[in-house]
């Protein structure tokens, strides 16, 4: 059984329809990148996931299958032991992902007694543990969020994530705004850190480059839509979506002897008009008149990859169902 | 090089900020004793993380800040004389922030944002001014004209703001334009056509470009020159390409390694973790403590700028095979 299996998941604020029918599952000890611009509906994807949407967010459709468990229909109360113990998440940096005004021990302590309480000479033990998986030493346990680089808060909310030991973590562009030093280090870091504690995660960013080198599997999101899912070494390889591919284009390789972006002309669709056909229709180079008229499903094969193209399923027939 | 007169001479500029930290009075040297050129209708990106001294860099040259130290010379003089003519050198030095939400004001139409610098600095009459917003509008893409022209900014996208920014800042005839960080706050998808924008108006306008970003490859497609910085200190500089794709500074390998890259075998871009977040105390360079290749003498003394085939780098494992680079002035 996947850790996690989201199904025709709908997420809406008032009018404005943020994710639309979106399915996927995640396998045990696989990270899932989640791609796509911005205003795409990721980070709306990752809350609905947690159940941390906030009015007038709502979840009007669907399922999330955690561990066998709906959390949809669950309440605040139900919630609470899967919180962080089970299920954490990691904000984009600069976001008020630590606590302003406690010093960094006092959150990682709160955590622990909340959740798993232990005698204060094991928690000084943890902390100090906690903190060296991330290369921060000990001394700054005392610090105060503020008085710590934006990299370095960044790394204690991983490390704070991460004191639980959950299964799942929803990383929401973890890497965004920070130095690319610091980016590498981040990734890296993960990398490691997933070989030591086993954690699924689902790792959301505009970057593709950054979510290539970090997933094991990547869903591309486009206007509320899933429009690709894809194995990351494949995607690399052969991206089936026209939009997976011009957003491929847009990360060189940055050895490359000749580098040359094109970009992708246009911006996305306001999700706020709803138009017939497929949303990427106006920026796509490889139209067919049925893209005008008709919204591509998402068709989805056994080993869970997908793709909602006109363009493809005419091309591969029969590979998706 | 010297035969070309520089549009901007940027020689031996230093600037540091007084600050309050934990209640103690602090120095921040936020630029230390930096020089660069650019030539007429050139490119220079200015490179660094956060905190190198990029923005100073940009009030400086914008006669926003004066330097502690050294010089700015902008078209053969020097920014403390165009400072008693500070209307004729912003028209003539322009620039365009990171963020266009923020530099634009909400209530104004593109038609009122890019007509006043006409008038201000060109004294434009009205039958010329709806003509003049025509041509720039279109000189950035931003067309059809007469669908953008009564547009507020909330009505437009990213992209579409950063045109108009760009084009507010070409309205008044500039020769140079400094671009801080124009396309971070931009979808991956978008920046590449800012980018050409900025490269057409060099070579159909004539504008030169101080480019800042922390993007070695942005920098790499757009500029002839690169420079960058850390910590205030220029310890590479040359040919972008070059610079950009055989990187000599330890820390320029650094940021080159560190660039997303799904294409290389990991140990290809693996880091030193450990040394992250290290920083060098006064005296000697400034990128010892992080450095893996760092010796005795790197505490001691700071490393010059030296050639390096076709570069200049300040680091002293070039030592023996570089030869020391002398600023003659002009
Ligand atoms: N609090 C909110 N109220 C109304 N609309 C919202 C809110 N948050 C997000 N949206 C809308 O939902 C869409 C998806 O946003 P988001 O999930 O933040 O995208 P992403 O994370 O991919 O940038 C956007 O069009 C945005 O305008
Ligand atoms: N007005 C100021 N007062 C105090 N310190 C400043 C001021 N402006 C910049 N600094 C400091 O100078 C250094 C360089 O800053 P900045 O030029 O903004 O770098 P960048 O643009 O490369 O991020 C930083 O350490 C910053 O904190
Ligand atoms: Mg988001
Ligand atoms: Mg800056």
């Amino acid at each position: 059984m996947a850790l996690l299996a989201v199904e025709n998941l709908r997420v809406t604020y008032g009018a404005v329809e943020a994710v639309r029918n979106v399915s996927f599952h995640l396998d045990r000890g696989q990270i899932l990148g989640i791609v796509g611009e911005s205003g795409s509906g990721k980070s709306t994807l990752g809350y609905a996931i947690a159940k941390l949407l906030r009015p007038p967010g709502q979840i009007v459709g669907g399922h999330v299958w955690f561990d066998g468990v709906d959390l949809v229909p669950l309440s605040e109360l139900e919630l609470k032991p899967i919180r962080w113990r089970e299920l954490a998440v990691v904000m984009q940096s600069g976001m008020n992902a630590l606590n302003p005004v406690a010093p960094i021990r006092r959150q990682f302590e709160d955590a622990i007694l909340t959740h798993r309480p232990m005698g204060a000479k094991a928690m000084r033990e943890r902390v100090r543990e906690m903190l060296a998986l991330v290369n921060i030493e000990e001394r700054y346990a005392d610090h105060y969020p503020h008085e710590l680089s934006g990299g370095m808060k960044q790394r204690v909310a991983i490390a704070l994530a991460l004191v639980l030991e959950p299964k799942l973590i929803i990383f929401d562009e973890p890497t965004t705004a920070l130095d690319v030093v610091v980016q590498r280090y981040i990734v890296q870091n993960l990398k490691a850190l997933r070989e030591r504690y086993h954690f699924s995660a689902l790792f959301i960013s505009h970057d593709l480059g950054t979510v290539l080198e970090i997933a094991d599997r990547v869903a591309v999101m486009y206007a509320g839509r899933l429009v690709e899912v894809q194995d990351a070494r494949s995607l690399l390889q052969h991206p089936q979506h026209p939009y997976t591919q011009a957003l491929l284009s847009c990360f060189p390789d940055p050895r490359a002897d000749h580098i040359e972006v094109m970009g992708i002309p246009g911006s996305p669709p306001d999700l706020a008009d709803v138009r017939p056909g497929c949303p990427f229709a106006p920026r796509c180079a490889q139209i067919i008149d049925r893209c005008w008229r008709e919204t591509p499903a998402y068709l989805a094969s056994p080993d869970g990859n997908g793709v909602a193209c006109h363009m493809v399923k005419e091309r591969e027939g029969s590979a998706y169902v | 090089m010297s035969d070309v007169r520089a549009i901007l001479d940027v020689k031996d500029v230093a600037k540091t900020y007084r600050t309050r930290r934990n209640g103690r009075w602090q120095v921040v040297h936020a630029v230390r004793g930096v020089s660069f050129r650019i030539l007429p209708q050139h490119i220079v990106a200015l490179v660094g993380e956060s905190g190198s001294g990029k923005s100073t860099i940009a009030k400086l040259v914008t006669a926003v800040e004066r330097p502690n130290q050294g010089q700015i010379v902008f078209d053969g003089r020097p920014i403390e004389e165009w400072r008693r003519h500070l209307r004729a050198y912003r028209r003539q030095v322009q620039m365009v922030f990171q963020d266009p939400y923020a530099a634009l004001n909400p209530l104004n139409t593109v038609r009122y944002m890019i007509g006043r610098p006409l008038i201000n600095y060109r004294h434009l009459g009205q039958d010329a001014l709806s003509d003049e917003i025509r041509r720039i509008l279109e000189t950035v893409h931003l067309t059809p004209v007469d669908e953008f022209m009564e547009k507020l900014p909330f009505e437009l996208s990213g992209g579409q703001l950063q045109r108009v920014v760009t084009a507010r800042a070409l309205a008044s005839e500039p020769r140079l334009i400094v671009a801080d960080e124009p396309v971070s706050m931009l979808d991956v998808s978008i920046r590449a056509e800012i980018l050409r924008l900025l490269d057409e108006l060099r070579r159909q306008q004539g504008v030169s470009l101080l480019y800042i970003t922390h993007d070695l490859i942005s920098a790499r497609m757009l500029a002839d020159e690169i420079v960058v910085l850390y910590r205030g200190t220029v310890v590479e500089e040359g040919a972008a390409l070059s610079v950009a794709k055989n990187p000599r500074h330890p820390y320029t390998q650094l940021l080159l390694r560190s660039i997303p890259n799904p294409w290389a075998p990991p140990e290809e871009t693996a880091i030193d973790l450990s040394r992250i977040d290290r920083t060098s105390d006064e005296g000697g360079c400034v990128f010892r403590a992080r450095c893996p290749h760092v010796m005795d003498r790197c505490a001691q003394e700071v490393p010059p700028l030296r050639r390096v085939e076709s570069q200049q780098v300040a680091c002293w494992l070039y030592e023996a095979s570089g030869v020391a680079v002398g600023r003659s002035d002009p």
